[in-house]
């Protein structure tokens, strides 16, 4: 097999993505991540909160809809 | 009709369920592209009038805020950049613009308004209550007014997020409605089809005015949010 095919070299890219996503991204943003967005994880719980109750809302008037059929449809 | 993009086997080879990516992600990832970073203390034009820029942004939204609020510095100088430069490439022809998507500015509304109300009811919860009542209301209005001033709190993310859809929404469909009809009408008259396309020039530059404008009331809100509240 050529080279960055196999399993083991897919798992070591992946490995070095992590590295790099750690080395750049996490560790600068720590403090902030950890400390300073505290509320702005609790807004994004909120919109995911709302995000699912739309999409539960959505699925269960479409399931409500394909299982009675209305009448006299033109 | 969905626009997907199909990414290779290869970069998938670990997740075997999904293959596509929604083409819209890709978009909303192409802007910090143009914003290049460098880690050398002098560097080209572009960089130096892109950190220019920045710092501008930066101290005119920053100046007012305590110190506490100064560390939201980042997320708003990021939010106006990635406004102003979505809505400007929007302006693009055959380009989507994802600020243009109720769904796309309420996710970035709702989290930064409730996270300045969290702020205010965990470090000063008795200024933040009493924001609920304006100084020198008559004592018999006061129930009424509680309502009105909490409608008006939770009415602000919807306000924030519906603003900048209809303000970029309308603008495109405008352009798009002006083009079709100078396009149209170009075989039959030709001096209308010149002034059309004079207003057309005009309705583009009030665009482009109009997407930075936005961008700039978007973020001076969530700031001025985040002063009544750090």
């Amino acid at each position: 097999m050529t080279l960055g095919t196999r399993r083991s070299d897919i798992s070591h890219f992946q490995c070095q993505m992590l590295q790099s996503i750690i080395k750049n991204i996490w560790i600068p943003m720590k403090p902030y991540y950890t400390q300073v967005y505290q509320e702005i994880w609790i807004g994004m719980g909120l919109m995911g909160f709302i995000v699912y109750k739309i999409r539960a809302a959505d699925k269960r008037s479409k399931a409500l809809k394909a299982s009675a059929p209305a009448p006299g449809h033109h | 009709m969905e626009c997907v993009v199909w990414l290779p086997a290869k970069m998938l080879h670990a997740c075997r369920k999904a293959r596509t990516l929604p083409a819209a992600v890709l978009v909303i990832l192409f802007p910090p592209l143009l914003i290049p970073t460098s880690k050398h203390f002098i560097n080209n034009r572009l960089i130096i009038i892109q950190q220019w820029l920045i710092r501008l942004i930066l101290k005119q939204t920053m100046a007012t805020h305590n110190t506490k609020g100064q560390t939201w510095s980042l997320m708003l100088t990021s939010l106006i950049i990635f406004i102003a430069s979505t809505n400007l490439l929007g302006l693009l022809p055959y380009s989507f613009t994802p600020t243009a998507q109720l769904s796309m500015n309420l996710a970035m509304a709702i989290p930064l308004w409730a996270s300045t109300v969290a702020m205010g009811l965990r470090f000063k919860a008795k200024t933040t209550l009493t924001h609920l009542l304006p100084q020198g209301t008559p004592t018999p209005l006061i129930p009424m007014l509680i309502i009105i001033e909490t409608i008006s709190l939770f009415i602000q993310p919807l306000a924030l997020a519906v603003r900048l859809t209809a303000n970029i929404t309308a603008g495109h469909l405008l352009m798009h409605l002006i083009g079709s009809s100078a396009l149209a009408m170009l075989a039959i008259n030709l001096p209308l089809t010149l002034i059309t396309l004079a207003i057309l020039t005009l309705l583009t530059i009030l665009e482009t005015a109009i997407a930075l404008i936005q961008a700039y009331v978007f973020t001076l809100l969530v700031s001025l949010y985040l002063h009544d509240n750090s």
